[in-house]
């Protein structure tokens, strides 16, 4: 209860500190930033993050459940070396790496995001699905449970507070990653660090920098909290 | 009435069961007993087919276990294994909810069911109900276990290796407490074990395998005094005669004659294996039965169950 306590402490804090900012920016009379109000910013590294973390989660969580079935087995030490080596990459090379391949501007940064998103998701959700004990999964199929059923009823939700700390991992990480997204064009909180860096102005640097600092601490406080209530237990 | 008719499964190159043919009745708890790699699982996989036979059928009475869904037919056959596997993210009611949920019954009936087998396994649902799996002991966990495979009231139940995990104090209270439902419940169960004084104990019949093969059938008696070859009665171990005088009660020997020389009482369902000890102990050559009214109900002389351990041949 108390690490529940604490997390709706930081989530209600940092939510309440990154709306404040961006919905009176008079709060900040420095800021200055010209060429978008902090709200539109918000919003379109919210976009950026949320979108490439949605894909990021489908794509994690699919992969590492077909990787785990009988028919996907041959596939998981190949699937399990990919993701821990690509981990090892800094997502900012991801992010430049896509330039060559993909261009300019807001596709080759949602494309990094997710790409880079999926890793943690997928190596969580392998690791979770893999620690439900042999005897839990042997119970269930003896009592009659359909493979589907074993999965969605217990593998699933055994798994939770892993998967859910992986998406957590994804997102967070994603926040600073889009904030580098600015270099190929792709706007959000890291235009005005961009701009700030290029033209010395440190009131720019501020503006970015603290929104999405801001923006990171309230997402993850968010997840705290969702780990917190899964901490209790449904009764079924 | 479970029939297996020369059933073979390999792993790879290895035969693990080789042409076995067996015939459990109905109502009668058939033991499955031998080494490791012996077989005696696999044997029991095959029932709710958790493992599919290479060669020869399985009826359960009388239908190829392979003209149901697999599913399906797990539904109707309750099983017990020796993790318990009890979903440690459901409460204890919820757990033995779990296959009449999966048949889909009414709330109320299952409700009811719970409540019912919770109490048949000695823990009610007032109580244990609400707990989750690491709130038990491993003996609490394996009785879930028990009620659990219960719930729908399978004819058949097949236990592997159920309370091999249990310490051996809770064991033994575990394995009487259930010797006492099978009697009024009456089930056809199909009981794996490595346990020979587990087996001796509780099996209706034994069956005994060894690598992948079946060595002897019979019922339990007459296992333990004809022994169909020197593997049997070295697995069953030399105190075969003592194994004998533990299934019979000292109350199926009682005289209704005082003899000279009685010394002490015995409760009447005292097994016979005891009330040597008690003549080995006391020095004496009959002891008085007492009923639960603690009220004298016969005697038991010595001669008689010596005689009795001596005897071969009369089951």
């Amino acid at each position: 209860m108390k690490a529940a306590g604490w997390s709706w402490l930081a989530l209600v804090g940092f939510s309440s500190a990154l709306a404040a900012l961006t919905l009176a920016p008079s709060l900040w009379p420095w800021v200055t930033y010209p060429r978008a109000t902090p709200l539109e910013l918000l919003g379109e590294h919210l976009a950026l993050v949320g979108l490439s973390t949605l894909a990021a989660v489908g794509a994690g969580l699919g992969l590492a459940i077909a990787v785990t079935r009988p028919a996907g087995r041959a596939f998981l030490p190949l699937a399990r070396t990919l993701a821990s080596v690509g981990q090892t990459f800094p997502p900012a090379a991801v992010l430049i790496l896509m330039v060559p391949a993909l261009g300019f501007g807001r596709g080759p940064a949602w494309a990094a995001l997710a790409l880079y998103g999926v890793l943690p998701v997928f190596a969580n959700t392998v690791e979770a699905l893999l620690a439900v004990p042999a005897a839990v999964r042997e119970a269930a199929r003896g009592l009659g449970f359909r493979p589907a059923q074993i999965l969605w009823r217990v593998e699933l939700p055994l798994s939770r507070p892993l998967i859910l700390a992986g998406i957590r991992t994804s997102t967070v990480v994603n926040v600073g990653t889009a904030a580098i997204g600015a270099t190929v064009g792709a706007g959000g909180l890291g235009a005005p660090i961009l701009s700030g860096l290029v033209t010395q102005n440190n009131g720019y640097l501020a503006e970015g920098a603290i929104l999405a600092g801001l923006l990171a601490l309230t997402l993850d406080a968010g997840f705290g909290v969702l780990g917190a209530a899964g901490d209790l237990r449904g009764s079924r | 009435m479970i029939t297996f008719e020369a059933v073979t499964h390999r792993y790879g190159a290895l035969t693990a069961l080789d042409a076995v043919s067996l015939t459990v009745p109905d109502h009668e708890l058939c033991v499955l007993l031998g080494p490791s790699g012996s077989g005696k699982s696999t044997l029991l996989r095959l029932v709710n087919r958790l493992l599919e036979a290479h060669a020869g059928r399985i009826l359960v009475d009388g239908h190829d276990v392979r003209s149901y869904r697999a599913e399906v037919l797990r539904r109707s056959i309750g099983y017990v294994i020796q993790n318990v596997g009890l979903f440690p993210h459901w409460k204890v009611a919820a757990n033995v909810a779990t296959v009449p949920r999966l048949l889909g019954w009414e709330r109320s009936r299952i409700h009811a069911r719970v409540a019912e087998v919770l109490d048949l396994v000695g823990l009610p649902a007032r109580t244990y109900g609400g707990r989750y799996h690491h709130e038990l002991s491993g003996g609490e966990a394996q009785r879930v276990g028990v009620a659990r495979a219960l719930a729908p009231d399978p004819p058949i139940l097949l236990m592997d290796e159920p309370f091999s995990a249990v310490d051996p104090l809770g064991r033994q209270r575990i394995q009487g407490e259930f010797l006492e439902i099978q009697r009024r419940l009456k089930k056809t169960v199909v009981f794996v074990t490595h346990d020979v004084d587990e087996a001796v104990r509780l099996g209706d019949r034994i069956a005994l395998l060894k690598d992948g093969r079946l060595v002897q059938h019979d019922r339990t008696e007459v296992l333990l005094e004809r022994p169909a070859t020197p593997f049997v009665a070295e697995f069953l171990g030399r105190d075969r005669a003592l194994k004998r005088l533990s299934r019979v009660q000292a109350s199926a020997l009682a005289r209704t004659t005082a003899p000279a020389g009685v010394a002490g009482d015995l409760p009447e369902t005292t097994d016979l294996r005891l009330a040597l000890a008690h003549f080995l102990e006391s020095g004496t050559d009959a002891v008085a039965l007492k009923d639960g009214q603690d009220s004298i109900t016969g005697w038991l002389h010595r001669q008689d169950l010596e005689a009795l351990a001596r005897s071969r041949g009369q089951a």
